[in-house]
């Protein structure tokens, strides 16, 4: 009896295998660990399990009510800024009207090649606290009013986070919301025109609707992107603490646990939170978009 | 099932991966990892080859943050090995940065595979290694033929339960140090400030004098606190390693600050701490006229400051009364052999000799300026007054001097496993709520010391 093997079966499964594997050996073990350790006392030489003592620890920990504080405010900004402008950029590029929009692409495009450790260094030296860093001068030469202590405050130094995030991601979201905006056919703009519809009428009929699964797409990686954030906070500071806190994000403050001070299994409990958090944000907010359902045709 | 289905239950599939990957991705840091060879700067060091003549060289792996420390073990080896031919090493020197090094070390450790024989541990990284079973060789036995030539407070630092676990690079002996220029147009002759209430008055004539600050004051860091602690003989952590931060001490430490600051008499500098790129940016700039600091700090000055190159003066720090403690040496390296390397009797020779030794502490202060641990090297005129030291010939008055004059009462600061949970905390929170909220200092006291109890292990 001959063994058939149907190609057109089996290549799919070829074709994902590489993914599978990875998924499994680099995170499926790592999460299976990480859920492990958060159980553990982690020393060197000396691991042993104590229960939940490390999310106790954690309820008394003063930092992490202030991480979770930094981390939500910083992904509430950064969605209320990086999903409306890039969403207006991207229309008005893509109009017929628009001159020189290869150049605006090009530009609005760049920071995002710029390395996030290079960016943030830039930004503590822009947004440093003399009367001769490039911000404070501007405000002090323009409006005349005192210099800022940009990384000593918390709402300045949220202003110098989201704005370098502003500036570093309104790009690539620019790009996503352009793909969205070609593949909507042209004759449905002009069946709007020959009905009447004005500028406004279109985009917001026409326009938003169409781009749906380009916003809901955007809004889960921004979210995602907010509450994972921590290369910029530890950049603008240096790798050190922040003035009370103000720069501390979730992320940082599992850097700060695991890796600063060696208690993994502190960290590994905050790791799993976070988890939790983006799960269970990311599920709500694609069950309130719709992104979970069902395509219906 | 419909395509359509399918597909959306695909795209939810790869949405939640992204997800997983970005958390795992935290969580894939905190596990022990192997560490990369391939990311390592490895140079062979062809010094050593030719002494190879009576035995094989040892090969020794040596990991280091700081090039120079690196390039001097090399150096050191060849001398090394001309005077012992049946032992002779061969070093092969890595570098990371400060952060992957401790990363790699700990986690090395963690994983029990791919530790360095020879290791350069960053005093601030020092309480994590002392967490758990330490890894590190005790190298007592070895110190032995230089016990009584050595500062002996500075090697308290890296013992634990009476093991030494590292040979320091330096005393690091905290000194005061002025803008000579800055002073003297102000009317200010630095060798008189020799108490806190001298150090007050000079404050205020520099301020009145010139409309600037002469002093600053400290929101990043603990230099400043433990200078005054220590002079008070009091530690920021009790012998089991727990934080002792409210006592009347910590609170006379803080509220002379406090004084100064209510007086509007410290400059509040970028970053609240002058060895940040602002920091020394403050400094060079004149911003303020003096800092206190260990004796390594002379390198940011010779490197980073070569403007200010003869107005630069060092002098003991000021003290509260006689009967303060004189000194502290604060921060620093210690070099540390792993205990499990195959060739850690040799490893820890070596070590203690190139760094501990007369011949090793006199290359380190000559080549790297760090005051040096073995005091034979101080007794030795002519490294003490050699015209051609760049740093006997950057600074107005001789490290060595001030060093003598206060080795007499040197105070300890042992720095344990919670050491680096205090410093974080205090950097971050206590000293932004008393010198910059104004709250009330002991009220702030008694809450870090609540807090940090309770982060405690």
């Amino acid at each position: 009896m001959k063994i058939k093997i149907n190609s057109q079966k089996v290549a799919p499964y070829i074709f994902v295998l590489p993914f599978v594997l990875i998924f499994l050996v680099f995170f499926v073990y790592s999460i299976g660990s990480t859920i492990v350790m958060s159980f553990q006392s982690v020393k060197i030489g000396d691991i042993q399990f104590i229960g939940l003592d490390n999310y106790r620890m954690l309820l008394n920990n003063s930092d992490f009510p202030i991480a979770i504080r930094n981390t939500l405010i910083y992904t509430v900004l950064t969605l209320l800024l990086l999903i409306p402008f890039p969403l207006t950029f991207a229309v008005m590029l893509n109009s017929k009207s628009m001159r020189a929009s290869g150049l605006y692409r090009a530009a609005l495009f760049m920071p995002l090649l710029c390395s996030v450790v290079v960016a943030g260094l830039t930004f503590r030296f822009m947004f440093n606290e003399t009367n001769a860093s490039l911000v404070n001068s501007v405000i002090i030469n323009l409006f005349g009013g005192e210099k800022v202590r940009w990384l000593s405050l918390q709402w300045p130094a949220m202003i110098v986070m989201v704005t370098l995030a502003s500036w570093r991601w309104t790009g690539i979201n620019i790009i996503y919301f352009l793909s969205g905006l070609n593949s909507i056919p042209v004759e449905l703009y002009e069946a709007c025109e020959i009905d009447g519809a004005n500028t406004w009428q279109r985009f917001r009929y026409l326009t938003i609707p169409m781009l749906k699964p380009t916003i809901i797409y955007l809004l889960t990686i921004s979210i995602y992107g907010g509450l994972a954030m921590f290369a910029e906070s530890q950049m603008l500071w240096a790798g050190k603490s922040s003035p009370h806190n103000i720069g501390l994000t979730i992320v940082g403050l599992i850097y700060k646990n695991g890796i600063s001070q060696g208690q993994l299994g502190l960290a590994s409990a905050i790791g799993l939170i976070l988890l939790v958090v983006v799960l269970s944000t990311n599920l709500v907010q694609l069950k309130l978009t719709g992104g979970l359902k069902k395509e219906s045709k | 099932m419909k395509k359509g289905s399918l597909l959306s239950i695909l795209t939810v599939l790869v949405m939640l991966s992204t997800l997983l990957i970005g958390c795992a991705q935290a969580a894939a840091t905190e596990a022990p990892a192997e560490v990369p060879a391939t990311e390592a700067v490895a140079t062979e060091a062809p010094a050593t080859e030719a002494a190879a003549t009576a035995a094989e060289p040892v090969e020794l792996e040596v990991w280091s943050f700081i090039q120079q420390h690196l390039d001097y073990f090399v150096e050191m080896s060849a001398i090394w090995n001309e005077a012992n031919p049946d032992k002779p090493v061969k070093i092969v020197p890595v570098f990371y940065d400060w952060a992957s090094l401790h990363d790699k070390l700990f986690a090395a450790q963690l994983a029990g595979a791919g530790v360095p024989d020879i290791a350069d541990v960053e005093m601030g990284k020092w309480p994590m290694f002392m967490n758990g079973e330490v890894q590190f060789l005790d190298l007592n036995p070895y110190i032995t033929e230089y016990a009584q030539d050595l500062v002996t407070p500075i090697l308290d630092m890296v013992s634990k339960d009476g093991n030494l676990y590292a040979a320091p690079s330096h005393v690091g002996a905290t000194v005061m140090y002025y803008n000579t220029e800055l002073l003297e147009a102000a009317g200010i002759d630095y060798t008189t400030i020799k108490t806190w209430d001298d150090f007050e008055a000079a404050l205020k004539t520099y301020k009145e004098a010139t409309g600037n600050y002469m002093f600053y004051c400290e929101t990043y860091g603990a230099y400043q606190f433990n200078v005054l602690m220590s002079e008070l003989g009091a530690t920021l952590i009790d012998e089991k390693g727990m934080p002792t931060l409210n006592g009347p001490e910590a609170l006379k430490s803080v509220e002379l600050i406090n004084k100064w600051v209510e007086e509007d008499l410290l400059a509040f500098i970028p970053t609240g701490n002058a060895d940040t790129p602002e920091g020394k940016a403050a400094v060079a700039n004149g911003d303020i006229a003096a800092v206190a600091y260990p004796l390594w700090y002379m390198g940011r000055f010779t490197d980073e400051m070569p403007d200010l190159a003869g107005k630069i003066a060092i002098a003991p720090l000021p003290v509260f009364d006689a009967n303060s403690y004189k000194s502290v040496g604060l921060g620093g390296t210690g070099t540390t052999v792993d205990k499990n390397s195959e060739n850690a009797a040799l490893a820890a020779e070596f070590v203690v000799w190139v760094k501990l030794s007369p011949e090793g502490s006199a290359g380190l202060w000559k080549l790297l300026g760090f005051d040096p641990v073995n005091i034979q090297v101080a007794n030795d005129t002519s490294i003490t007054t050699d015209p051609e030291n760049k740093f006997l010939k950057y600074f107005s008055s001789n490290p060595f001097e001030v060093l003598a004059s206060v080795s007499d009462k040197m105070f300890t600061q042992k720095t344990m496993q919670n050491s680096g949970i205090i410093n974080d905390y205090l950097s971050a929170t206590t000293w932004n709520r008393i010198f910059v909220d104004k709250e009330d200092p002991q009220t702030v006291l008694d809450e870090t010391q609540a807090e940090l109890l309770s982060q405690s292990k």
